[in-house]
C-alpha cells in the first residue's frame, strides 16, 4: 500500500508536511515521471499569472509513487490534471461536485474527492489512484474480491468504490457492518450494486458476507 | 455498406419493445439452433460467472467514453439557455471566441428556446476550464415569454401554450368490455387519486461523446445503449448539415467499449454526437464533450411524472369486474406521448371490463424518455395501493385477493396465451420468504414508536421476449479459440459475459478460450440495451452464429465418416453423425484439417412466436420500518421473486435485481425532481438535493428465480429482467408502509414530512 499513514494527532497534514519537508530534491523540471521525490521548493513554483487574471505554476504531484511536474492553474482540480493532463483516467467524474465520489483517490493513504480538490494542495502529498492501487502487478484483496463477488456493474464508479473499500481495509481491525456500510457511503453506484459491494468488501476484511 | 443490413430473404413481423408494437422485416436464419433442454444441468449456462471485464473496471483500465486521449484532444462545452420560454434575438460568440485556448464556435441559429438547459450553441477549447470559461463569456438576448414547469399548472386553461400548441398531447385509448355493466356487478368500488414525481436516470456516467472527424473516416465515441440506432440518427442529422459530404455506414463509424449506466436516458442520440462531430470538422482535432450532472440532469431525460385517477370494482368474492383509469404525465417540451400508464389496469389481472386513457402533458423543462420500465413503475403503485385497499374492503388477504385474479392469458386473460408465466411459483416462494403470515392483520396495529409491517405488490413487465434482427459473427480458430462479434453494448448488466457462457456451452469449450467484441458499428448488426430484451434478443442469435459456423466444417467430418453432409449434427462443439452420435469430432480437431487461419461464419436470430405473447413478471414482498418520531421510513428487508425464464448467470442477474430494487425504493422514498415555478429552473440538478441511495440504506434483498424455463419464445428459453424489479417496488413499498401505519400515502415520494402528516391525521381522527 502506498501512502504513508498518519498519527491521527498530527492529522495527515502534518505528516504530509513532515514528508515534504524530509523530500530528498532532485528538482528536474520536466512534465512526465521524476523518479524521486522533488525537493520542497520545487513542489510549487514558476506562479505566473495571465492577462485574465488566472495564476499558474509548476507544481510536482506525487501519484502511484512516481513524481509528475505539471503547470495548472490555481482553479484547477486534482481530477482534472489526474484525467487531462496525465491521462489517468481510471480515476472518474460522476458530479465534479463532491457528491458522488467517482472521482476518489486516496491522499496519505485517506480517500479524497479529487474534484474537491485543487491540484495545487496536493503537491508534495502522496497521491494513489485506481491505477496504483494494485499491489504491485498483483491485484490487491479489494479489487480480488470485488471481481469474485461480482461487486459492479455499468462500472464507472467501481474505481471510487475500490478506493474507499481499500482505504477501510487497509486500516485493519474488523470493520463491522456499520463500520463498512459506512466506510462506503460517499461513493453512490446508481446501478444499485451496493449487496454485492458490501459483501466483497466485507470479505475483503476478513468478516465473511451475508 | 454493412452486409449483414442487406436482407435477400426478407420476411415481416412483429416485434415488441417498452409496450409498443411495431412491424419491422428481418431476414430469416438459415438453420435454428435447437432447443436446449430443460432440465438438464448444463455446462456452463446457468452458473455463477464473475463477468469478463471485471479486471478492467477494478483497476480502472475499462475505457469509457470520455477516456480515449487521442493526440490533439480538445474539449467541447455547450452554450444552454438560462431561460425557460424565449424568443432568441441574438447569441453572440465574438467575445468567446476570443477567450484563450478557444479553437471554434458554434451556433445552432435556434430561434426559440423551451427549456432552461436547452442547447444553444457550443465552443471547443485546448482544457475544459477555457472552454467553460467561453461558455460564460457568450452573450444571448433574449426576449423571455410566460413559461410552465409543472403539470398541474401546464393543466389550467390559461396555461402558457408549450410548444405553440395545446399542452395536452393526443390522448391513447384502450376499451375492453362494458366498463358500465362492470361496476353495475360490483359489490364494492374504491376510486384513488394517485401522483408519482419526474425522476432523473442518473447514470453516474454522465452523457458523453468524441468525434473525430478524419479524411477517410468520422469516428465517434458514444456513451449510448443503441450502437446502430444512434448511427443511423447521426447520418442523417449530419447529411442534413453537411449535404455535400459524403456521410454514410461506409465512413461514419460509432465505437464505444464501455457505458457506465444509461437506464433509458441513452437510448438514441444524446445530441452531442453530431456538435462533437461539427466541431471536430471545424478544428481538425478530436472533440470530446462530457455533460456535467447538473447538464445531464436539465436535458437528457427523465421518467415522466403521473396523475392517476383509478376506479376499480371487485364483487366481495374477490374476482375483478371492471377498472378505469384516467391518466396523464408530463413530457416536457418535446412531442412525445405519455408514459404507457395501461399495463398494470390492463394486463395484470384477469378482469372483463377495464377503460382506460392517458396523455401526456407539455411543459417548458427537460423531455422525458423512457426510463427503467417507462410507465410501469407508476401505474404499479398506483394500481397496487387502490388493490390493497379495496382487499381490505371486502376483507380479503391482498395476497389471495391477487391470486383469485390470476390471468392466465394476456389482457386480463382474454388475449393469447403467455409464452410462459410462473408468477404463482413467485407469489408461493415470495410469501414464504417474507413471512407473510407475520403481517399485521390490522393496518397500524403494532405498537412501539417504530412500527413495522408488510407490503407486496404483482409486477409484469410488458415486453423481454426480446427482438428478431441481431446478427454475431464468429471466428474458429485452430488452436480452438473463438472470437464472438456483434455491435451491442455492455451497459452493466454483463451482456459480454452470458454472450461468452452460451458461446462457450455449444462449443463445449472453456469460457475463458470465448473472446467477445462488441461496441463497434462496423460489427454485424446487434440489439439495442433496452427494454429488457438484450439477452433474449443476442443469445439465440450467438448460438445460430455457432450452428452455421460448425456447419462449414461439416465437409471435413463427412470426409472422415464418409456420410453426406445432411446426415450430420453438432452440439457442444462435436460435429457427429445424427443417427450415430458416437461417430464425431470436435471442432478442434476438424478445423486442424482445413488450409484457412480460422473459420469465419454467422448466424442471425429469428422472429418470435406469433400466437404467444412473452412477458416477464414477478412478485414483490417488503418490510419496512417506519420511524413514528421523525416520520422516516427504512426497508429492513426485500423479497424479489421473478420469472425471467432460463437464469444464464444468476450471479450477474441478481445484481441487476438488486440494483432495480435499490433504485425502486429511491423513488418511493427521496427522489424528485423539483421545478421551481417562478423561475422555471430545476433546483436540485445534482446528487446532494435529488437524493439517490447510498449503501447505508440498502436493505437486505432476498431473490428468487422462478423455474420457469421459456418453452416457446427462443432456443434457450430466456427473458429479460432489466425493467421488472424496478416496477413493483414502490406499490410494494406504499403497501408496507400501510400495513405497519394505516397511512395511504398517494404521492410519491413518500417523505417523512408525508408521513408525520399522515400519523398526524389519523391520530386526530382516532382520538
Amino acid at each position: 500500500m502506498p501512502g504513508s499513514r498518519s498519527d491521527d494527532k498530527n492529522g495527515y497534514d502534518g505528516v504530509s508536511r513532515r514528508s515534504f519537508l524530509k523530500g530528498m530534491g532532485t528538482g528536474v523540471v520536466s512534465t512526465t515521471v521524476i523518479p524521486a521525490v522533488a525537493s520542497a521548493k520545487d513542489k510549487i513554483d514558476r506562479i505566473s499569472q495571465s492577462s485574465e487574471g488566472i495564476t499558474s505554476a509548476n507544481i510536482t504531484l506525487n501519484i502511484n509513487g512516481n513524481d509528475h511536474r505539471v503547470n495548472v492553474e490555481s482553479r484547477t482540480t486534482l481530477v482534472s490534471v489526474l484525467r487531462n493532463k496525465l491521462e489517468l483516467t481510471g480515476t472518474k467524474i460522476g458530479c465534479n461536485n463532491g457528491e458522488c465520489g467517482a472521482c476518489t483517490v486516496l491522499l496519505d493513504g485517506k480517500p479524497v474527492y479529487s474534484c474537491m480538490m485543487l491540484a495545487m494542495d496536493a503537491a508534495g502529498r502522496q497521491i494513489t489512484t485506481i491505477e496504483g492501487i494494485a499491489d504491485g502487478g498483483e491485484l490487491n484483496d479489494v479489487q480480488k474480491s470485488f471481481i469474485e463477488n461480482d461487486a459492479m456493474q455499468c462500472g464507472f464508479c467501481i474505481p471510487g468504490q475500490v478506493i474507499s473499500a481499500t482505504a477501510l481495509v487497509s486500516e485493519g481491525g474488523n470493520p463491522g457492518e456499520k463500520e463498512i456500510r459506512k466506510a462506503m457511503s460517499g461513493n453512490l453506484c446508481r446501478c444499485g450494486a451496493y449487496p454485492h459491494i458490501f459483501k466483497a468488501v466485507a470479505n475483503a476484511a476478513g468478516k465473511g458476507g451475508r | 455498406m454493412n452486409e449483414y443490413r442487406r436482407f435477400p430473404r426478407r420476411i415481416k413481423t412483429v416485434v415488441e419493445s417498452e409496450g409498443d408494437h411495431h412491424i419491422i422485416e428481418i431476414e430469416l436464419p438459415e438453420h435454428e439452433a435447437e432447443v436446449l433442454p430443460q432440465q438438464e444441468k448444463l455446462n456452463v449456462i446457468g452458473h455463477e460467472i464473475p463477468r469478463r471485464e471485471a479486471v478492467e473496471k477494478v483497476t480502472g483500465s475499462a475505457k469509457y467514453t470520455g477516456d480515449y486521449r487521442p493526440q490533439g484532444l480538445i474539449y467541447g462545452k455547450l452554450v444552454r439557455s438560462s431561460k425557460a420560454s424565449a424568443l432568441i434575438r441574438e447569441v453572440d460568440l465574438s467575445e468567446a471566441e476570443k477567450m484563450p485556448g478557444v479553437k471554434a464556435v458554434l451556433s445552432l441559429s435556434r430561434d426559440r428556446v423551451n427549456y432552461v438547459g436547452d442547447v444553444l450553441g457550443a465552443v471547443a477549447a485546448e482544457t475544459e476550464e477555457q472552454a467553460e470559461d467561453a461558455v460564460r463569456a457568450v452573450r444571448v438576448v433574449y426576449e423571455e415569454e410566460r413559461f410552465v414547469v409543472n403539470m398541474d399548472r401546464a393543466m389550467r386553461e390559461n396555461a402558457p401554450k408549450v410548444l405553440g400548441q395545446e399542452n395536452l398531447g393526443r390522448p391513447v385509448e384502450f376499451t375492453r368490455g362494458d366498463i358500465q355493466s362492470g361496476f353495475n356487478q360490483a359489490d364494492e368500488i374504491l376510486e384513488g387519486e394517485f401522483k408519482t414525481q419526474i425522476e432523473i436516470h442518473n447514470p453516474i456516467e454522465p452523457s458523453t461523446s468524441m468525434a473525430i472527424w478524419g479524411a477517410d473516416e468520422i469516428l465517434i465515441y458514444d456513451a449510448t445503449q443503441t450502437i446502430d440506432i444512434t448511427q443511423e440518427w447521426v447520418i442523417r442529422i449530419l447529411k442534413s448539415i453537411f449535404p455535400d459530404e459524403d456521410i454514410s455506414d461506409n465512413n461514419l463509424r460509432l465505437r464505444m467499449d464501455y457505458l457506465g449506466g444509461g437506464f433509458g436516458c441513452k437510448i438514441g442520440p444524446c445530441g452531442l454526437e453530431t456538435i462533437a462531430a461539427r466541431l471536430s470538422k471545424t478544428t481538425n482535432s478530436p472533440v470530446l464533450i462530457a455533460l456535467s450532472r447538473e447538464e445531464n440532469s436539465l436535458d437528457q431525460g427523465n421518467r415522466p411524472d403521473s396523475y392517476q385517477k383509478l376506479k376499480i370494482g371487485a364483487k366481495r368474492t374477490g374476482e375483478l369486474t371492471a377498472i378505469e383509469l384516467e391518466g396523464y404525465s408530463s413530457v416536457g417540451a418535446a412531442s412525445r406521448g405519455s408514459d404507457n400508464l395501461s399495463p398494470a389496469a390492463r394486463e395484470m389481472y384477469k378482469c372483463p371490463n377495464v377503460q382506460l386513457k392517458y396523455q401526456g402533458v407539455f411543459l417548458n423543462a427537460g423531455r422525458s424518455r423512457a426510463c427503467r420500465g417507462p410507465g410501469h413503475p407508476q401505474a404499479f403503485f398506483a394500481f397496487e395501493s387502490l388493490l390493497d385497499d379495496l382487499a381490505e374492503k371486502i376483507d380479503m388477504d391482498p395476497l389471495d385477493f391477487r391470486i383469485k385474479n390470476y390471468a392466465e392469458k394476456s389482457d386480463g386473460d382474454t388475449g393469447r396465451p403467455y409464452s410462459s408465466k410462473g408468477l404463482m411459483e413467485c407469489y408461493e416462494k415470495g410469501a414464504e420468504a417474507i413471512g407473510w403470515s407475520n403481517r399485521n392483520q390490522t393496518a397500524g396495529d403494532y405498537a412501539g414508536d417504530k412500527k413495522r409491517g408488510i407490503g407486496m405488490s404483482s409486477l409484469v413487465w410488458t415486453g423481454g421476449a426480446g427482438v428478431p434482427g441481431s446478427v454475431v459473427e464468429v471466428d474458429l480458430f485452430k488452436d480452438g479459440k473463438v472470437n464472438i462479434r456483434s455491435g451491442v453494448q455492455e451497459i452493466g448488466t454483463g451482456t459480454m459475459t452470458i454472450m461468452a457462457q452460451v458461446a462457450a456451452e455449444d462449443l463445449g469449450i472453456d469460457i475463458d478460450d470465448v473472446n467477445v467484441q462488441i461496441g463497434d458499428s462496423n460489427y454485424p448488426p446487434g440489439c439495442p440495451s433496452y427494454g429488457s430484451l438484450a439477452t433474449a434478443s443476442i443469445t439465440p442469435s450467438v448460438r445460430n452464429a455457432i450452428i452455421e459456423t460448425l456447419r462449414k466444417l461439416y465437409p471435413v467430418v463427412a470426409r472422415r465418416y464418409r456420410v453426406s453432409e445432411d446426415k450430420l449434427e453438432s452440439a457442444n462443439g462435436v460435429i457427429r453423425v445424427k443417427e450415430n452420435p458416437s461417430r464425431g469430432m470436435h471442432y478442434r480437431d476438424a478445423i486442424k484439417n482445413v488450409s484457412e487461419s480460422k473459420i469465419t461464419g454467422s448466424g442471425r436470430r429469428g422472429p418470435n412466436p406469433r400466437d404467444y405473447v412473452g412477458y416477464t413478471f414477478g412478485a414483490h414482498f417488503c418490510e419496512v420500518e417506519i420511524d413514528i418520531i421523525t416520520g422516516r421510513t427504512k426497508v429492513l428487508k426485500y423479497v424479489a421473486a421473478h420469472d425471467s425464464g432460463r437464469i444464464i448467470n444468476p450471479l450477474t442477474c441478481r445484481n441487476q435485481v438488486h440494483g432495480a430494487i435499490i433504485q425502486g425504493i429511491g423513488y418511493s422514498l427521496t427522489e424528485q425532481r423539483i421545478m421551481d415555478n417562478r423561475t422555471g429552473r430545476m433546483t436540485n440538478p445534482n446528487f446532494l438535493d435529488y437524493r439517490i441511495l447510498p449503501i447505508t440504506e440498502a436493505p437486505e434483498i432476498d431473490v428468487i428465480f422462478s423455474s420457469t424455463i421459456d418453452p416457446v419464445l427462443n432456443s434457450l428459453g430466456v427473458k429479460g429482467i432489466g425493467e421488472p424489479p424496478r416496477i413493483g417496488v414502490a406499490g410494494c413499498v406504499a403497501n408496507a408502509i400501510y400495513n405497519a401505519s394505516g397511512i395511504r400515502v398517494t404521492h410519491l415520494p413518500i417523505t417523512p414530512e408525508k408521513m408525520i402528516n399522515g400519523l398526524k391525521t389519523r391520530k386526530e381522527g382516532s382520538s
